[in-house]
């Protein structure tokens, strides 16, 4: 017999199923388990309810006006094509930024980082804007395929309709690492299919080709947060530390649990919208291990991990656990800040420690 | 030598019997469940994707190689229980005949001096087994011990009976030594540990050590077909089931993308789809698909999963082993997997989850 929350605990962080030696399928057994709760019980975590709403209603998970979504954009000193239709045929890369990208705080300087970036090195690419749906990860995490089914086919019709499916020679930029792994990986068996990158793939890439130059040095010990869904689910570990190992003047220090063996922050498998109650909390567990490496700067490369860190660090802050100057940021504005010149570096990302 | 083929042959008769109609219902109970076309033309189409698979994760035990000491000793056994098939069949041979050898490769001084090789290498597995088990012993360390909720009373049973397969395998090689029928005979020291136990057994005399010739040779078909029967009744089924476990998981793996919601081995149109006909996730024990099944029955309980669990390692109900070998003591008149969660705090999760066999009395799978 099973309780049903051992069910909703997981996280869907997939250590189980890699550790596993003879490839038992956990989270194909949860996630089948937690369908039938939900689909034919109607029984799942309360708490889950309004954000499902939000998802039908709205098309994220806060419930916000669609227009948000454009924000961040007029934010940008810089113009960025709102695609309404097919993608032109001069622009490369379609970035989809994400609900967090868009209407979380932290997450949108992380989306304004990587735009800048783009912009800069020379890089053609156009978003969506209020076009873009929740990808349907946390309805399909969460069991209710129902949801995600819906926002799937709304998003690959606007996907479709942009014209950059595989085979346009257009690429689908991702910030966020569930809906890389939605839209790369799930969309296909829905008929979707996109050559979809991370950003932090391009930005390596970018780095490499010499067309993003870090210069400035900031002297920081940085340790890196693999998120589950770019590292394990998918197989990106080293582009992120190859921007972070290309920053001019800074040392890495790696957790004890990297990689493939990462540590989960929590937020996957849609528990990222379910409170968490029982035992001790696994952001504050992951936060802890990153502070033991004494980094001043937790770098993580999905809005998810941010938060989920961002909000550990915070109470530990509070509590003296953590210094004032540790930061859990983005690679992507570590990155742009050290394109910077010194005096500008900061600029829209608040806190830039001077360690010197 | 009639009364020793009689014995030999008769036991074998009966443990393929019992194990064989063990297997027969296992096989019965998972086709039970629902189909998995998918995987059937995955490994159809993809050979060598799965011979890859094969050969890296069974052969090349590379995933249990991630943990360098329990990795080396399984891999000791795995590769000494293959290589001692061979003993297996000059132990067979020898209820025939007395000097039996396997013909052309059976007298070399090489041949000789592997399966010795592996017989120690098998015991200094299981040796270090043994004490990674005690050092984990989950009544001492609770939670915080991979083997938490496993089934160790079925892990010392199977450890006694593979150091009870090398000794007894040992000492009827010894006491050939001694009455002159050993295969290996003419290449002196090179079996060596049969030779040093042969070297121990000489001075009980030829009467003696013929006795312990065909005592040994069928203490040695007696505890290996037992260990057949064992197996099928326990954990260590992965014995026969974790290469076809390999061979029909998710490749690469089991992460990235879930899998679309299947009934009837069709992907589900929730336009037409019916939730009294139509299979709706996993409500039911009969919901697994037979590869389902198969990730039960694989599970040894080895814990790597529940150690590398955020959930488990916080404090939550969740442990990715528990639930497999929950899900697996659900039993075949198939209730429900699911009971409300009790709220009044009248400690129902913990009997739940840490003692399912206590619960589900038709559970047999995990029984020894």
């Amino acid at each position: 017999m099973i309780d049903p929350e051992v069910i909703w605990s997981c996280t869907n962080c997939g250590a189980c199923v890699n550790e596993c030696p003879v490839d038992i399928e956990h989270i194909d057994h949860i996630n089948g388990m937690r369908r039938h709760q939900v689909l034919i019980q109607s029984a799942f975590p309360q708490e889950a309810t309004t954000m499902l709403n939000n998802l039908e209603r709205r098309g994220n998970p806060w419930g916000m006006a669609e227009d948000k979504r454009a924000e961040w954009i007029t934010e940008c000193d810089f113009e960025i094509p709102v695609l309404d239709g097919k993608i032109p045929a001069e622009t490369e890369y379609l970035f989809w930024v994400g609900c967090a990208g868009a209407l979380e705080d932290r997450a949108k300087k992380a989306t304004k980082a990587i735009a800048e970036l783009l912009h800069n090195a020379g890089v053609q690419f156009a978003v969506l804007g209020p076009g873009e749906t929740c990808t349907g990860d946390p309805a399909g995490r969460l069991g209710n395929e129902f949801v995600y089914s819906m926002l799937a086919q709304q998003n690959i019709g606007t996907l479709n309709q942009a014209d950059v499916a595989r085979g346009s020679g257009k690429k689908v930029i991702a910030s966020c690492a569930h809906c890389f792994n939605t839209i790369r990986r799930e969309y296909p068996q829905l008929g979707g299919n996109y050559e979809v990158v991370h950003h932090t793939e391009l930005l390596a890439k970018l780095v490499e080709e010499g067309k993003i130059t870090p210069v400035t040095e900031n002297g920081q010990k940085i340790t890196y947060h693999d998120p589950c869904f770019l590292g394990r689910h998918n197989k990106v570990f080293a582009p992120p530390r190859e921007i972070i190992g290309a920053l001019p003047g800074t040392q890495v220090q790696e957790m004890e649990r990297s990689g493939s063996k990462s540590f989960c922050c929590g937020a996957g498998g849609g528990r990222m919208w379910l409170e968490e109650n029982t035992g001790t909390r696994i952001n504050d567990t992951r936060a802890t291990e990153a502070l033991g490496t004494g980094a001043d700067v937790i770098a993580t490369a999905c809005p998810y991990c941010n938060v989920m860190l961002g909000d550990a660090v915070n109470a530990k802050k509070a509590t003296g656990e953590a210094r004032e100057n540790v930061e859990v940021i983005d690679v992507a504005q570590l990155l742009v800040r050290s394109t910077r010149l010194r005096e500008q570096a900061g600029a829209d990302t608040a806190t830039l420690p001077r360690s010197e | 030598m009639v009364l020793r083929m009689v014995v030999g042959l008769v036991l074998t008769a009966v443990a393929l019997g019992i194990a064989g109609r063990r297997l027969w219902w296992l096989k019965r109970l998972a086709f039970s469940g629902q189909p998995a076309p998918e995987r059937l033309q995955f490994a159809r189409e993809h050979p060598a994707t799965d011979l890859e698979a094969l050969a890296t994760e069974v052969i090349g035990q590379r995933k249990m190689l991630k943990w360098t000491v329990p990795g080396m000793a399984h891999a000791d056994t795995f590769w000494g229980f293959i290589v001692l098939l061979l003993t297996v069949i000059e132990a067979y041979g020898a209820l025939f005949q007395r000097t039996f050898y396997i013909p052309g490769i059976g007298q070399s001084a090489a041949l000789g001096f592997i399966e010795d090789l592996f017989a120690v290498g098998v015991l200094c597995g299981i040796i270090t087994f043994t004490v990674i088990r005690v050092k984990n012993n989950p009544h001492r360390e609770g939670r915080a011990s991979r083997f938490f909720g496993s089934h160790t009373r079925a892990a010392w049973v199977v450890l006694a009976m593979i150091a009870a397969v090398i000794i007894t395998l040992l000492i009827y090689r010894g006491a050939q030594e001694n009455t002159g029928v050993f295969p290996y005979k003419k290449d002196g020291p090179w079996p060596f540990a049969s030779w040093v136990v042969g070297r121990w057994l000489r001075p009980l005399g030829y009467g003696v050590n013929s006795v312990l010739e065909v005592v040994f040779i069928l203490a040695q078909l007696g505890v290996i077909m037992g260990f057949l029967v064992v197996v099928t009744y326990s954990k260590h089924l992965h014995i026969g089931l974790a290469g076809f476990n390999v061979l029909f998981s998710r490749r690469p793996n089991a992460l990235g993308p879930l899998e679309p919601m299947r009934s009837n081995g069709k992907v589900l149109n929730f336009e037409e789809a019916d939730p009294d006909t139509d299979t709706f996730g996993i409500g039911k024990i009969e919901n697994l698909t037979w590869k389902g099944f198969l990730d039960l029955g694989t599970c040894t309980g080895c814990g790597r999963c529940q150690s590398q669990c955020p959930a488990w390692a916080t404090g939550k109900p969740l442990n990715p082993k528990q639930l497999i070998l929950d899900l697996r003591t659900t039993p075949s008149p198939r209730p429900r997997i699911f009971w409300p969660t009790r709220t009044d705090g009248s400690g129902c999760r913990r009997r739940c989850w840490l003692r399912p066999t206590a619960l589900w009395s038709a559970a047999r799978m995990s029984a020894v």
